[in-house]
C-alpha cells in the first residue's frame, strides 16, 4: 500500500497505553485479567501474543478491537481511539471459531461484514477473494459442506473484504489439525505479504508465533502481564523450512524460557 | 437403495398389519359394535357420514386455523418485542411462565360466559394454547445467537436492527418453525376441547355427540377425520417451512446436515 498518503500509513500503528482490565463478579470480588500494560505496535507489523491460559491475551486483543472496555488506560490506532476506528469499520477480527452464517453461501459469507460496513464488494471482487484464499469454485457452496480449514479460509476472505487497517486474530487456527494449521500459516503470510496490514495474532503455539511474526509478546498469568517482547529476525518471505530452522527453534526456546520465568499455568492450554 | 425402499415401506406395512390384526380379532371374538367396531365397519361408516364429517371439519378448521394464526402471530411479535426491549421482557416473562402452569382449558367455561357459544371463544382458547410454544421457541432462537456473531457485528459497528435482520431473525427461523409445529398440534387439541365445552358444531362436538349416543363406529370415523386433518395441516406447514426456512431447504438437498426442528414432528 505504498501509494497511500503518508498520514494514513500511520493509521496502522497501535498505541496501548497503560491499559488494564479488571472483571468484577456479581459477588463484588474482582479479578485482574490484565495488569497495566503498554505496548507500541508499528504499522504493517505482524505481532503475536503468546502466553498461558488466563494471561489476558484474548482480553488485550478484545480491548484493542473495542469489544471490551479497559478499566484504565487507553488505546489509540493512528491518531484515533480504538472506538473511533471500530466505528469507521477499520478493524477486522477473526476467532478460533469461523462463525459463518449457515444460511448464506460462501459468496454471501464473504461479503456479509463488508456489506454492513457499506463496502459491499461486487461479484468479481468476491470471486477474487475466494481465489486468494484458495477457494475458487466454492462460491455457491454452503458452510456445512466445507471442512474446518475451508471455513477458516472463508473467514479470512470475509475479513479481507472489509479491507481493514487492522487485523486482530484470536487463535484463528487453534481448532485445526497441525498439518492444516501449518498450511494456513503459510497462506496467511502469503496474503499478508500482498497488503501488509498491521496484524495482532494471539496464539498458544510458540513455533507458530515465531514462524509468523516480526515480534512476539510473551504474557504471563495472574495477573495477566507482559513479561517479554522478542524481535523475530528471520528473513521474509518465510518458507516452510524455516519453521524448524536452528534460528527459529532457538527463538521458540527463548520464548519458552520467558514463559517459565513468568510462571503461571502450562502455556499449551487455551486462553 | 433396496434398504431405503424397505425403510419407506416399514411404517405403512406396520399400520396395515395392525389394522389386519384388529379386523381378525373382531371377526373371531365378535365384540359388541358399540365397544369395538372393526376397521371395515369404520371405513363404511366414514363414507356414510362423510357429508356431516366435512361440514363439522370445516367448523373445526376455521376455529383452529384462526386461533393458530392469531396465537402464532401474537407469540412471534411479542417475542421480538421482548428481546428488543429488555424491560418489556422482565415485565412479561414471569407472568407468561406463571400462566403456563394454569391449564388454559380451565378458562373455557368463563369464556363461554363472556362470549357465548360460537367461534370467538374457540378461537381465543386455541390462540391461548398456540401462542406459548411460538413465543418461547422464538425467544430461544433469538437468544442463542452465537457470541462470536455478537462480537463480529460489533466489530463492524452494525446497528441493532441490522443485526436483527441479517443475523438474529434468520438464525431463529428453524426455532420458529419448531414452535409453529408444536403450536399446530396444541391448536387441534385446543379446538377439540373448546368444542366439547362451548360449541354445538365441529369435530369435538361430534365426538361427544356420538360418544353419548354410543355410536362407536361414527366415533371412530370422527377420529379418522381428525388424524387426516392434522396430517394435512402438518404437511402444509412442512411445505411452508421448505419455502421459508433455510435449514429445511439445506436439509432437503443434503444428508449430512442435522435436523434440529424434528422435535415438533415427534409431538404429532
Amino acid at each position: 500500500m505504498s501509494e497511500r498518503p503518508a498520514g494514513s500509513i500511520e493509521s496502522g500503528a497501535i498505541f496501548i497505553d497503560d491499559v488494564s482490565v479488571t472483571y468484577r463478579s456479581p459477588d463484588n470480588s474482582s479479578t485482574v485479567a490484565l495488569a497495566p500494560t503498554s505496548i507500541f505496535i508499528r504499522p504493517h507489523e505482524f505481532v503475536s501474543i503468546v502466553g498461558p491460559s488466563g494471561c489476558g491475551k484474548t482480553t488485550l486483543l478484545k480491548a484493542i478491537a473495542d469489544l471490551i472496555q479497559p478499566t484504565s488506560g487507553g488505546i489509540c490506532v493512528g491518531d484515533r481511539s480504538s472506538d473511533e476506528v471500530r466505528r469507521a469499520r477499520q478493524i477486522g477480527v477473526m476467532f478460533q471459531d469461523p462463525v459463518l452464517l449457515p444460511w448464506k453461501t460462501v459468496a454471501g459469507n464473504i461479503e456479509f461484514l463488508a456489506a454492513i460496513a457499506r463496502r459491499k464488494p461486487d461479484r468479481r471482487q468476491v470471486a477474487e477473494l475466494a481465489d486468494l484464499v484458495g477457494l475458487p469454485g466454492y462460491l455457491e457452496r454452503y458452510p456445512h459442506e466445507l471442512s474446518g480449514g475451508m471455513k477458516q479460509r472463508v473467514a479470512i476472505a470475509r475479513t479481507l473484504a472489509l479491507d481493514p487497517d487492522l487485523l486482530l486474530m484470536d487463535e484463528p487456527f487453534g481448532a485445526l489439525d497441525e498439518i492444516t494449521r501449518h498450511y494456513m500459516n503459510g497462506e496467511l503470510l502469503r496474503i499478508w505479504s500482498g497488503n501488509k496490514k498491521t496484524v495482532v495474532f494471539v496464539t498458544h503455539s510458540l513455533d507458530e508465533a515465531v514462524f509468523m511474526s516480526d515480534r512476539v509478546i510473551v504474557m504471563s498469568a495472574s495477573p495477566g502481564r507482559v513479561v517479554a517482547d522478542v524481535e523475530v529476525d528471520l528473513e521474509r518471505p518465510r518458507t516452510d523450512d524455516m519453521r524448524y530452522s536452528d534460528r527459529a527453534v532457538a527463538l521458540s526456546k527463548r520464548l519458552h524460557e520467558h514463559l517459565k520465568e513468568g510462571g503461571g499455568s502450562p502455556w499449551h492450554a487455551r486462553s | 437403495m433396496a434398504r431405503s425402499l424397505l425403510d419407506r415401506l416399514a411404517a405403512p406395512a406396520l399400520l396395515l398389519g395392525l389394522l389386519l390384526l384388529w379386523q381378525v380379532y373382531v371377526w373371531t371374538a365378535h365384540p359388541p359394535e358399540f365397544i369395538l367396531p372393526g376397521p371395515i365397519v369404520i371405513a363404511q361408516t366414514f363414507v356414510d357420514i362423510l357429508p356431516a364429517l366435512i361440514r363439522h371439519t370445516t367448523v373445526t378448521v376455521v376455529a383452529g386455523g384462526l386461533g393458530f394464526v392469531a396465537g402464532s402471530v401474537i407469540g412471534l411479535v411479542l417475542a421480538v418485542v421482548m428481546s428488543l426491549v429488555p424491560p418489556v421482557r422482565s415485565a412479561i416473562y414471569p407472568i407468561i411462565i406463571g400462566s403456563q402452569t394454569t391449564p388454559k382449558i380451565a378458562f373455557a367455561p368463563l369464556l363461554l360466559v363472556w362470549f357465548g357459544i360460537g367461534l370467538l371463544p374457540k378461537v381465543i382458547i386455541v390462540a391461548l394454547l398456540a401462542f406459548f410454544p411460538v413465543l418461547i421457541n422464538t425467544l430461544v432462537g433469538l437468544d442463542t445467537t452465537d457470541r462470536g456473531f455478537t462480537e463480529l457485528l460489533r466489530s463492524v459497528d452494525a446497528g441493532r436492527w441490522e443485526s436483527y435482520r441479517k443475523v438474529r431473525l434468520p438464525a431463529s427461523i428453524p426455532f420458529i418453525f419448531a414452535g409453529l409445529k408444536l403450536a399446530l398440534t396444541v391448536s387441534v387439541i385446543g379446538a377439540i376441547i373448546a368444542e366439547w365445552v362451548a360449541s354445538n358444531e365441529g369435530l369435538g362436538f361430534l365426538l361427544l355427540f356420538y360418544n353419548a349416543t354410543l355410536r362407536t363406529p361414527e366415533l371412530f370415523a370422527v377420529l379418522v377425520a381428525l388424524v387426516l386433518l392434522t396430517s394435512v395441516a402438518f404437511g402444509i406447514l412442512v411445505l411452508i417451512e421448505r419455502v421459508f426456512s433455510w435449514e429445511a431447504r439445506l436439509n432437503a438437498g443434503s444428508t449430512t446436515a442435522v435436523r434440529t426442528s424434528a422435535a415438533g414432528e415427534a409431538n404429532l
